[in-house]
This record gives C-alpha cells, sequence and structure tokens, in this order.
C-alpha cells in the first residue's frame, strides 16, 4: 500500500502495529519451542508469517468488542490483549491458564478483553459470532464482533449461514478471512470455486475486500472500514486477508509435501514484520533503536510468561468435575 | 509348586505382623490374584493375594496370632505339586513356629489332603435358578436354598418362595433371639483397647471455649486465590495448634509413672474416621515447622492414604497431640478421649452462623465453632487447660500465618 | 389456593415461554416458523404479537447457523430458546451442539455459560417416514453438559420449560406433538419443576414401570390392565434424564422388585439400557427377575401402519414384559 495511506493513521499507532506484531510472533516462537521441549499437550498451530492479519483488525477494535478465533488461535488471543502469561499457562494446560487448563492452544477464551472463543472446528466459530451480534445488538452495547476463519472454513455451511443470517439481520460482524492458501495440504486452488473468496460477500450482499494480508497497514486501513460500518449499524462485511504460514499446518509438519521450498521462501521474503519494520525506518517514523528497544521489550514479557506458564501447577482432581454444568 | 505365605513386612520398623482375618478357608480352589488373608502391622492392614493357581493347602497361623516377620502363615499347593515336597514343606513351617512356642492350628483335613489332593476333582455344583433379591434374603435368614423349590418364571426362586419358607419356618417352636455377632478383629479391637486404656488410666477432664472463625474464612480465601487449591480447615487448625503448643508446652508431654516428658518435636495427629467404621490417627511429624501449604498437602495425602488404607507404621506413629475434628458430622461440641500417651486432645465442633452480642448491645452474625479441649489432670489443671484454649482461640481469630 | 383448570401442553409450553418473557427481556426465541406462523404446532402462538420481532425470529433453514448463533448470543448475556421443529434436524446442528453448547462452560474453566435452551417436537409413530420420526434422546444423554428434560404431561411440560429456560446450563427439552393436545390440570398461579426430580405417576407394589414421553400414558394403560390381574405397578417418570433421578428409581425398584424400563428409543446403548444398568449396578440385591426393557426396534422407522405398530413400544408390549416377570 505504497499510496500515502499512513498519513491517515498516526506514527503512535504505526509504531504500536510493530509492537503488537511482535509480541505474536515472540509469543508463538516461545510455544514452538515449549511444544520442541515436550511440554504442550496436543498438537500447536502456529501464526507465523500471519501477524499482520490479527494485529491490523484488532488494532481496530475496543476492550469491549468481542472475537471468535480458530485452531490457530494464539495470535488473535494474543492481539486482543489477553496477558501472555495466561496463554501460555492455557497452552501447557496449567490451571492458571486462561481456562485452568480445559482448553489449550486450540480453545483460548479471556472474555474480560473480548477474546470471546476460538474453536477448533474448521467453520464452527462464525456462528457464534453472530449469536454474539444478535446479543449486541438486542442488548444495545454497541459491540462489534470480528470472526477469524481461514480459506478451509469458506468452504462449510456454517460459514454460508453465518454470511446470511448476519446479512438478513444487518449485524455488527466482521468476517475475516485468513487465506492462508491451503487447508492443511490441501491449496485452496483446488478446493475453492472463486479466486477470491472475498466475491463471496456478494451473493450474501454485503461488501467483501480481497487484500494483502501480509501489510499490516492494508488490513489495518480495511478493517476500520467495516468495524466503522458495523459500529453504525451498517452491518456486516467479508474481508479476505491473503496470507501465508512460515511453517506447516501444526508445528513439525514440514509443509513441503504439498509446498515447494521455492514458494515458502518467496512468501517469507514478504514477512509482514521485516516489511513493516522496512517501512517505519525508511519513513523515519521510528529509529532503529526504538524498534530495537520494542524487540526487547517484547522478549522480556515473553520472558515472564514464560516463567509463570512453567512454574504454574497443573489442575488438581478437584477441578476435574467443576464446570460441567 | 509349593508356595509358601510368609507374613510380609509392610513398613520398615516393623518387626512383627497380626492375622486379621482369613479370607479364604483351608482347602479352598484359588485363582491367581484372589485375596487370601488380611494382615496387620500396628495400625496398616493389607491383603495378600494369591501367587498363583491352587489349593488353600494349610493355614499355619490363626486370626488374631502375632507372628515375626517372615514367619510362613500358609502354604498354598498346585495340583502337580509332589505329596513329598509338600509335607517337607509343613514340616519346617511346624519346626518355625515350635521355635516361636506358638501352638501350632490343628487341622482335620490335612493328613488326607497330602496324599489325596491329587484325585480331588473339582465338582461344579449344579447351578440354582435364584432371583438377587431371593438369595440375599436366604442369605439373611440362613435358609438352606438347596431344599427350596422355585416358583418363578422358569422355576427360578423368588422374592415369594423366600418369604414362605420364613412363614414355614416360624412356625417351628420359639429360636432364641437371633442376634448379629460381630467379631472384634483388626482395627477395631485395638480401638477398643487402646480407648479403654486410656479412659481407665488418665482422669478427663474436658473444657469447651466458642471460637469465631471469620479469621479462618479469610485464611482460606486468601489461601485459595493465590493457589486455586482448596484449603482444608484442617491445615488451619493444625497451624494454630503448634503455635499454642509453643507457647505453652506442657501441653505436648507424655507422663510415664512420676515423670512427666515434654516433647520437643510436635507431632499433631488428626484423627480420620474410616467408611467401614474405624478409625485412623495419621500423624503430621514437626507440624510446627511445617507452612501451611504443606500442611495442607500432606494432610491431603495422609487423609487418602488412610481412606485407603495404605498408611505405613510411620505415619501413625509417635504424635504428641490429636485433632478430631467432627464439624462436617454437624457436632457442636464433644469430649474426646486421649490418645495413649497424650496429654491432650482438640476436639472440633462445626462452624455455624450465630448471632453473637457486640460492643455490649448490638448483635452480629459471625461463623461460630465449639472447641473442645480434654486434657489429662494429672498433668495439669482446668486453669490452665483454660489458658491454653484461650490462646489458641485468639491464634485462631486473629493470626495471619504464611501461605 | 389456584383454580384447577385444564389446558393443553401446547398451551402449558407456550405459557411458560410467555411468562419467562415477561419476566425476562433477556429471553428471545428463534427459529422455524416459530413467528408469523407460531409455530406448525401453535406453541408459539402469539408470542411475536406481544414481544415483537426483536424477541421472536423466523429465521432461514439454517439450524447450524442458528443454533450456533443461539449459542453465541447464550454466551453473550441473551437467554435463548431456539426451536429444532423436530429432533430429526438436530444432526443438522449437532457440530454446535456437541462441541459448542455442551462444552463451552467446561472448556473455558467455567469464563462462558450457556443457559440455551433447545426445544424440539417428536413425531414419532406418525407415518412421515424415517428422518421424521426419531428422538434421538440417547446422543444428548451422551454428550456431558447438557441436560435433557422429556415431559409427558402439561403440567410437568409448563414447570419444567420454565426451569430449563432459567437454568444457566444448555437444555435439550423434548416435546412429543401428540401429546400436545393431551389437556391435563394446570395451576394458573406460577410455579417451577426442579430438574432432578422424578414423579411417580402412579403408585404400585409389585412391578415399576419406568418411562418417559408419551410411553409414560402407555405405560400408566398397561398397569390398569395389569391391575386387574392382580398386579399392581408403580409408574416411574423420570421427567428428566439429566440429571437423572436415579434415587425414586431404585426406591422404587426396592419396594417392588422388578421393573420394566420402556423407551421411545432403539434398545441399544438407549436410555432405557442405561436405566437398566443403573438398577442391575445398584439395587442387584433387589431384583427378584431380570430388568425388562421395551424399546424401538434397533431399524429406521417405516411409513405403514401395521409395520410402525410392530416397531414402537406400546401398552401392549409393555404387558407383556411385565407378564414375564411373574
Amino acid at each position: 500500500m505504497e499510496k500515502g495511506l499512513h498519513n491517515e493513521i498516526s506514527n503512535e499507532k504505526l509504531v504500536s502495529l510493530y509492537r503488537e506484531m511482535v509480541r505474536v510472533r515472540l509469543f508463538d516462537d516461545k510455544m514452538g519451542e515449549f511444544y520442541a521441549r515436550g511440554l504442550c499437550p496436543g498438537t500447536l498451530h502456529l501464526s507465523t508469517g500471519q501477524e499482520a492479519v490479527a494485529v491490523g483488525v484488532c488494532a481496530n477494535l475496543t476492550k469491549e468488542d468481542l472475537v471468535t478465533s480458530t485452531h490457530r488461535a494464539h495470535a488473535h488471543t494474543v492481539a486482543k490483549g489477553t496477558p501472555m502469561n495466561v496463554t501460555a499457562a492455557e497452552i501447557l494446560g496449567k490451571v492458571t491458564g486462561c481456562c485452568r487448563g480445559r482448553g489449550g492452544t486450540m480453545h483460548l477464551s479471556w472474555p474480560e478483553v473480548g477474546m470471546l472463543y476460538s474453536s477448533s472446528i474448521v467453520g464452527a466459530g462464525a456462528p457464534l459470532a453472530v449469536g454474539a451480534a444478535l446479543s449486541a445488538t438486542l442488548r444495545k452495547t454497541n459491540q462489534v464482533i470480528a470472526s477469524f476463519f481461514g480459506d478451509g472454513a469458506a468452504n462449510t455451511g456454517g460459514f454460508h449461514e453465518s454470511l446470511n443470517l448476519a446479512s438478513i439481520w444487518k449485524l455488527p460482524v466482521v468476517f475475516v478471512c485468513e487465506n492462508n492458501l491451503y487447508a492443511i495440504s490441501v491449496s485452496v486452488k483446488r478446493s475453492t470455486s472463486v479466486k477470491d473468496i472475498a466475491v463471496r460477500a456478494k451473493a450474501y450482499n454485503m461488501p467483501g475486500f480481497a487484500i494483502d494480508g501480509n501489510d499490516v497497514i492494508e488490513v489495518y486501513k480495511t478493517a476500520r472500514i467495516a468495524v466503522e460500518r458495523a459500529r453504525k449499524g451498517e452491518g456486516p462485511t467479508l474481508i479476505e486477508a491473503k496470507t501465508y504460514r512460515h511453517h506447516g499446518h501444526y508445528y513439525g509438519d514440514p509443509g513441503t509435501a504439498y509446498r515447494t521450498k521455492e514458494e515458502v521462501e518467496e512468501w517469507k521474503k514478504g514477512d509482514p514484520i521485516v516489511r513493516h519494520r522496512k517501512y517505519l525506518l525508511e519513513r523515519t517514523i521510528a529509529s532503529e533503536e526504538q524498534l530495537n528497544n520494542i524487540d526487547k521489550e517484547v522478549e522480556e514479557e515473553v520472558a515472564e510468561a514464560e516463567k509463570f506458564a512453567i512454574d504454574s501447577e497443573f489442575p488438581g482432581p478437584e477441578e476435574l468435575e467443576r464446570f460441567v454444568f | 509348586m509349593v508356595k509358601i505365605i510368609f507374613m510380609p513386612r509392610l513398613d520398615e520398623e516393623q518387626e512383627k505382623g497380626m492375622v486379621v482375618e482369613w479370607l479364604k478357608a483351608q482347602g479352598d480352589f484359588i485363582s491367581q490374584g484372589e485375596e487370601i488373608v488380611e494382615v496387620m502391622s500396628e495400625k496398616v492392614s493389607f491383603i495378600i493375594e494369591s501367587p498363583l493357581k491352587g489349593t488353600l493347602h494349610k493355614i499355619f497361623v490363626e486370626v488374631a496370632e502375632e507372628v515375626p516377620i517372615g514367619t510362613t502363615i500358609a502354604i498354598i499347593s498346585e495340583v502337580e505339586d509332589s505329596p513329598d515336597l509338600l509335607a517337607k514343606a509343613i514340616v519346617e513351617a511346624e519346626e518355625q513356629l515350635k521355635q516361636l512356642e506358638i501352638p501350632i492350628v490343628a487341622t482335620k483335613i490335612e493328613e488326607i489332603e497330602v496324599t489325596q489332593k491329587r484325585e480331588v476333582v473339582e465338582v461344579k455344583p449344579e447351578r440354582i435358578k435364584i432371583s438377587p433379591i431371593a438369595k440375599r434374603l436366604a442369605k439373611e435368614h440362613g435358609l438352606d436354598i438347596t431344599k427350596i423349590e422355585g416358583t418363578g418364571p422358569g422355576v427360578r426362586i423368588v422374592k415369594e418362595d423366600i418369604l414362605r419358607a420364613i412363614e414355614q419356618r416360624r412356625v417351628i417352636p420359639a429360636v432364641p433371639e437371633e442376634v448379629e455377632r460381630i467379631r472384634l478383629t483388626g482395627v477395631r479391637k485395638i480401638i477398643a483397647e487402646r480407648m479403654t486404656q486410656s479412659y481407665q488410666t488418665a482422669p478427663h477432664v474436658t473444657v469447651m471455649m466458642e471460637a469465631d472463625a471469620s479469621n479462618m474464612a479469610k485464611i482460606r480465601k486468601e489461601f485459595e486465590e493465590k493457589t486455586r487449591a482448596r484449603l482444608s480447615y484442617n491445615a488451619i487448625l493444625i497451624k494454630a495448634v503448634t503455635e499454642a503448643l509453643q507457647a505453652y508446652k506442657i501441653f505436648n508431654s507424655t507422663i510415664e509413672g512420676n515423670e512427666i516428658r515434654i516433647h520437643t518435636n510436635i507431632n499433631v495427629g488428626l484423627a480420620v474416621a474410616l467408611e467401614d467404621s474405624g478409625l485412623i490417627v495419621p500423624v503430621i511429624p514437626d507440624a510446627d515447622k511445617k507452612l501451611l501449604k504443606e500442611l495442607n498437602t500432606t494432610i491431603e495425602d495422609l487423609v487418602q492414604k488412610a481412606r485407603q488404607k495404605k498408611l505405613l507404621l510411620s505415619e501413625v506413629k509417635g504424635g504428641t497431640f490429636t485433632i478430631s475434628n467432627l464439624g462436617m458430622y454437624e457436632i457442636d461440641g464433644f469430649t474426646p478421649i486421649l490418645t495413649p500417651q497424650q496429654t491432650a486432645i482438640l476436639g472440633v465442633g462445626r462452624i455455624a452462623k450465630k448471632p453473637i452480642v457486640v460492643d455490649e448491645d448490638s448483635i452480629e452474625i459471625k461463623p461460630m465453632m465449639i472447641l473442645s479441649l480434654s486434657f489429662d489432670h494429672r498433668v495439669v489443671d482446668g486453669a490452665l487447660a483454660a489458658q491454653f484454649l484461650r490462646h489458641l482461640k485468639n491464634t485462631l481469630e486473629t493470626f495471619t500465618p504464611v501461605l | 389456593m389456584s383454580t384447577q383448570r385444564e389446558i393443553n401442553m401446547a398451551e402449558a409450553l407456550n405459557e411458560a415461554m410467555r411468562e419467562e418473557m415477561r419476566r425476562d427481556p433477556t429471553v428471545i426465541l428463534m427459529g422455524e416458523d416459530v413467528g408469523v406462523l407460531g409455530g406448525v404446532y401453535g406453541v408459539s402462538k402469539g408470542l411475536l404479537d406481544e414481544f415483537g420481532p426483536e424477541r421472536v425470529r423466523d429465521t432461514p433453514i439454517s439450524e447450524d447457523g442458528f443454533v450456533g448463533a443461539g449459542i453465541g448470543a447464550a454466551i453473550t448475556g441473551l437467554n435463548p430458546i431456539v426451536e429444532i421443529m423436530y429432533p430429526d434436524f438436530l444432526p443438522c446442528a449437532m457440530n454446535q451442539i456437541t462441541n459448542h453448547m455442551a462444552k463451552l462452560r467446561y472448556m473455558t474453566g467455567g469464563q462462558l455459560t450457556v443457559p440455551l435452551t433447545i426445544r424440539s417436537a417428536i413425531i414419532q409413530g406418525r407415518g412421515s417416514g424415517a428422518d421424521h420420526a426419531q428422538t434421538l434422546i440417547p446422543w444428548f444423554v451422551q454428550t456431558p453438559g447438557l441436560k435433557v428434560v422429556v415431559p409427558s404431561t402439561p403440567y410437568d411440560a409448563k414447570g419444567l420449560l420454565k426451569t430449563a429456560i432459567r437454568d444457566k446450563a444448555p437444555v435439550m427439552f423434548f416435546e412429543t406433538a401428540k401429546l400436545y393436545l393431551n389437556k391435563g390440570p394446570v395451576p394458573e398461579d406460577e410455579y417451577l419443576i426442579p430438574f432432578g426430580k422424578a414423579d411417580i405417576k402412579r403408585e404400585g407394589t409389585d412391578l415399576t414401570i419406568v418411562a418417559i414421553c408419551n410411553l409414560v400414558l402407555e405405560a400408566l394403560e398397561a398397569a390398569k390392565e395389569l391391575e386387574k390381574e392382580g398386579i399392581k405397578a408403580e409408574v416411574v417418570d423420570p421427567r428428566t434424564l439429566v440429571p437423572l433421578d436415579k434415587e425414586t428409581i431404585i426406591n422404587s425398584v426396592k419396594k417392588t422388585n422388578r421393573i420394566v424400563v420402556v423407551d421411545n428409543n432403539p434398545s441399544a446403548c438407549g436410555v432405557a439400557a442405561e436405566i437398566a444398568a443403573i438398577v442391575a449396578e445398584e439395587a442387584f440385591d433387589y431384583l427378584d427377575g431380570p430388568i425388562m426393557r421395551v424399546a424401538t426396534l434397533q431399524i429406521p422407522e417405516p411409513v405403514a401402519p401395521p409395520l410402525i405398530k410392530l416397531m414402537l413400544p406400546n401398552k401392549e408390549k409393555i404387558i407383556t414384559a411385565a407378564k414375564k416377570l411373574f
């Protein structure tokens, strides 16, 4: 987005977008390390390379606004403001985790900052977002609900039902498709009838935007349009942010059985954090030193979360049957 | 293979063990893993399972007899065992027992067993169809079901048939009152002995005082907020008791002849009721040196072990003071009996909300709890006991223990 | 003292929703044809007029979508009732029910609650074919986190639905369409019926019959017939399957020593199977004969009326099973 659009965004905001992306990246790196050390129960899906989408969208949301997420949930959870320590502890299954060690990496929730829930069933989060938006409308809370999902989800019935419901009821939902081009191993080219998933918005009588999901400024500005529309009661929007995961589907999946090394390398060159850092430096919006300081501060934040998570206890047997009803 | 069943070592310090109950009779056929006998050290009981499939050939040690660790208490034989080997094993075991001067249990069938074992063929009795409730009633009334005719579907013996049989038996001249007899064995027997001994030797006096439990609730809440774990009130009580014992050391003592020995260690026992009746008192050693958190996990661990009957002897020995908490049974106050060798025992009642007069003329609702302290009047007097109890009350109401 | 008026079950359910919607502005109703039409059986008649289109919503045919939306609304402060016309359509929303509705509270460590009630009307035995005939109740009993309600009378239906709407846990509420027009005493004064409390619909000493939904009425008819032959049957209606009032069932068995369990589901792993297992485990020593199950056959429901009769439990089959115990 080389159109000087950043002029409409304050320098402070542009720097904070950088910080948030670094937070997501370094947090995920730490979780990858946890997994490699054998500390994580279950599997682990990392967002490395996709940070701009979660950060660009969440930067437009208030604390009261809600987010539904997916099996690849860390980015949205951190970007929405969930403390890293409870997130990390949850991923390790500790009792101090946001879900007291019951949800884990794929089911993060911290409603007090609007991180409503992440559903690991592909496509199943959208109906929840529609319901939350209906609730917000009836209770007149003026909240906006951002529902993140992947390209795979865009082919589920729940997705289509949700777009239709949100449209007929004019609900304040921003549907954000993180199109990372692969549903596990199946390329979007082989699974999806349209080149741009965003065109499906038309079928449900709402605006659709297909954008560069690795350009955090473009994501931020597009999401702003969608959030403002929702806030004004003008109904839902579909944003398709094209992006790429540097890792495979899960931690440990090399991701090369279905993607060429060249393709992966090509996308890595467009790393959203590297791009945004360059953008800030070239336009002297921030100095090298300033950005290095941010990196260092985030490292410390991650280190504290690590300590908290490792030092925490697993839930005791008394936790087992709590909260069934 | 002839298999010797020894009196096992259940605890490092144990020297002798007692047979609590034979779960199989001499001559019974047993499968591998089947429970044969319950044995115990002082307070810890353990069930020995059969290591192989065979016959409980001979029992050497009767119920309630104590023998040293390693003594042969029974022999299990397999069908293919040679009579010579069996006879040799029996002789060896008997020799061993003779040296202990323990009478050998006579057995009527041993001679035949040794020689005829090989020919014993398992005969499966014809299965009698009987409904579960009929079977139970027959057992309760001592009826022989082989003599009862079934009138239910498929000639099943049903409840009605048993009721009829009971009715018919009633016609027979009056039988003496049927009394259910429970033999005093194992833990029950030990409790009976120890309680009698304590009650008859130590002149007991009990003093009671009511304490405000608000502070305890506060401690618990704070603990739970910080650790997200449940804190047992017993942990708080033990903490407070250790502080009171430090202030009034005489309550942490043993009277022996003309001497009172004051203990330097504070080892607090906590009475735990067992499900199948009975009581066991695991001991928290050096309770005064433990943080609340440690006390809490120690209690949890000991109580669980107690209920599963897995306590080691070392975990029930050496108590210097006992707490018995009947709060969960909605008891207000009671007069606990001293644990032998101890000078005092604290009985804890339930926490109940009560209207309490404060500032002379206003009433507040507060969670209150009655503390009952029984003590040995040979060692201390009422006034001192009252001071001890008041100290304990004040501690409970005001202290802020390190979590 | 309330007057003992009689109304039918559809009216009782309508009253329950109306009273709760008046009491609590966060209660909303969503589903296919629940608004303008007032429900295909008229159960929600008049609610749109009284509460308006915001709170009484006709939905498109998107069960996955609007059940999911009901859950989303429930976790964010509303107290929705979602109607799924027939249980046969519940599978369309099964992902949302089993993965979200039942588990969100547990999976978020108690942070979210799902005060959602799903109502659905069983149309078993009507001859509409196998995909308009199932209850699927065991699916939900098997899913931890859901409460399951199975009323048989207008009185129970009203009191239990009000409790369901107020319950913070998710509730599956199974109505039986053929009972909608059955009348029964329902007090004018407000009342609630707690979950987990069975109702002894008829007392007896010789045999316990446990039945749910419309089969409670079949069991009562069977009990009348059995009495002519000197067998006094007790009819127990559990009313809720989760939580299940085991105590009442077991106490009844302790008294009668015989039990027949009647189920509107296939016998394999069904409601009757579960109750039979509980009795076998917890009241074995009180049994004077085998535990009998009268369930539907393990086949899809046919359309031909004589075949339906063979497939479903009824008064005659209950009597046959009962007599095997004497």
